[in-house]
C-alpha cells in the first residue's frame, strides 16, 4: 500500500507539472484537457470500489493541483475526493466494469 | 460499533477541514506552494520550453497553406508601417526640438525587472514567473512585454516566484481604464475616448459602457489611460476585434484582441517604478 502511494505521489507530481507547463500550449478554444482529472477518473472507474487507491490518488492529485492553482488551498482536493467517492458509488451500485484485479481474483 | 465508525469518520472530516482552514488562514499554504515551486522550477522550465517548441512546430505545419496569403498581407502592412515610421520620425524630431526649446524633460524611464515565464495556472489567466520579493517585486506591480504591451499585474508574491494575473482575468478588481486611439495613416488622431476594460476570463477582454454615439472601428488601437490606476498610461493593450451594439442596450461593448500571445511569451518585465 505504502509503495503504491509513493508511486502515485511521484506520478501525479510529474503529471501536474506537465499539465501546468506543457499542456497550456495545446488548448482547443482556450480549453485544455485536464490529464490529472482523466487519470483519477480512470483509476476510480477501473478499481474495485472497496479498494482505497482511487481515493488516495484523488487526494494526491488534488493536492498537487492546489499547489499550482491560485485559489484557496484544498478546493481541488475536496473536488477530486468528492468526484472519486461519487464514481465509486455509481460503479458499486449500477455499473459492472471489468477490472484487471477482478480477473486476477 | 457502527456508531464508533461514524464518529471516527466525523472526527477525520473535522480534522481535515481544520487543517485546510489552518493552511489558508495562517498563510502556511504560501510556504507549501513556494517549497514546491522552488524545486520544480527547472522541470517546469523544461516542460514549458518543450511545449513551446512542439506547438510552434505544429502551428507552422498547419499554417503552411496560409503562408502565401499571410506573406502578401504582411508585405502590404510593412509598407504601410514604413510610411508611418517616416512620418513619426519627422514628428519625433519636431517634438525633440520643441522640448529643447522649452527645456522640459518629459521622458520617464521605467525601472524594470526581467523575468522568465515558467508555468501557466490551470485555472487560466495566471502565469508563474521566476522573480519574487527577493528581486523587489511587490503585489499589483504591472507586467509588460519587451514591446511595452500590457500583460497583467502581480497578484501573489513568493521569495523567488510571482503569480501574474493577466488583464483578461475575470476578477472584479481587474478592471482598468483605457483609451481607444483611432489613428489615420497620416498619423492624425481623430478619436480618443476613455472607457472601462474588463477581463472576462479565458483570454478575453471587453470594453464596456461605451457611449453609442462613439463610433468604434475594428482594428483600432487600445492603450492604457491616465486613469488606469495601477498601470502607467500609454501601454499597449490590444486592438478592437469586434463591436457589439444592441438597440435595447444603452451602451455598446467591444472585444479586444491582445497584442501578446500568452503561448509565445518566454520573458516579461515587471515595472517596479514608473
Amino acid at each position: 500500500m505504502l509503495k503504491k502511494i509513493l508511486f502515485l505521489i511521484i506520478a501525479f507530481y510529474i503529471l501536474t507539472l506537465f499539465q501546468t507547463s506543457f499542456m497550456p500550449f495545446f488548448d482547443i478554444k482556450g480549453l485544455t484537457i485536464n490529464l490529472v482529472l482523466v487519470l483519477v477518473i480512470f483509476i476510480n472507474l477501473f478499481e474495485i470500489p472497496e479498494k482505497k487507491i482511487g481515493l488516495w490518488s484523488a487526494f494526491i492529485a488534488g493536492f498537487f493541483l492546489d499547489v499550482w492553482s491560485s485559489g484557496l488551498f484544498g478546493i481541488e482536493i475536496l473536488a477530486f475526493v468528492l468526484a472519486a467517492v461519487f464514481i465509486k458509488f455509481i460503479v458499486k451500485k449500477y455499473v459492472q466494469v471489468p477490472s484487471f484485479e477482478r480477473v486476477q481474483k | 460499533m457502527r456508531f464508533n465508525i461514524g464518529k471516527r469518520r466525523i472526527i477525520i472530516v473535522a480534522l481535515i477541514i481544520l487543517i485546510f482552514l489552518c493552511l489558508n488562514l495562517t498563510g502556511f499554504s504560501k510556504g507549501v506552494r513556494e517549497f514546491f515551486y522552488n524545486f520544480s522550477s527547472p522541470i517546469q522550465r523544461n516542460f514549458w520550453q518543450t511545449g513551446n517548441k512542439i506547438s510552434s512546430l505544429f502551428e507552422s505545419i498547419f499554417n503552411a497553406q496560409n503562408l502565401n496569403k499571410e506573406n502578401y498581407e504582411l508585405k502590404n502592412k510593412n509598407q504601410e508601417l514604413l510610411g508611418e515610421i517616416i512620418l513619426l520620425q519627422e514628428l519625433k524630431d519636431e517634438n525633440k526640438t520643441l522640448r529643447q526649446a522649452l527645456e522640459i524633460n518629459l521622458e520617464k524611464e521605467f525601472k524594470l525587472v526581467f523575468s522568465e515565464v515558467i508555468g501557466k495556472d490551470i485555472g487560466e489567466d495566471f502565469i508563474l514567473i521566476n522573480k519574487g520579493s527577493a528581486d523587489g517585486i511587490l503585489e499589483k506591480m504591472p507586467v509588460i512585454t519587451s514591446e511595452k504591451v500590457l500583460v497583467g499585474k502581480i497578484s501573489e508574491v513568493y521569495n523567488n516566484f510571482s503569480k501574474v494575473m493577466l488583464i483578461s482575468h475575470k476578477d472584479e478588481e481587474n478592471s482598468f481604464y483605457v483609451k481607444i486611439q483611432s489613428v489615420l495613416n497620416s498619423g492624425q488622431e481623430i478619436n480618443d475616448i476613455s472607457i472601462i476594460a474588463k477581463g472576462k476570463g479565458r483570454s478575453k477582454l471587453f470594453l464596456e459602457m461605451i457611449p453609442k454615439d462613439r463610433e468604434i472601428l475594428e482594428g483600432e488601437i487600445v492603450i492604457t489611460d491616465v486613469l488606469a490606476g495601477i498601470f502607467p498610461k500609454g501601454l499597449l493593450v490590444g486592438e478592437i476585434k469586434k463591436v457589439e451594439k444592441s438597440d435595447v442596450e444603452p451602451f455598446q461593448t467591444a472585444e479586444v484582441s491582445f497584442f501578446f500571445n500568452i503561448k509565445e511569451i518566454d520573458h516579461l518585465f515587471v515595472l517596479t517604478e514608473y
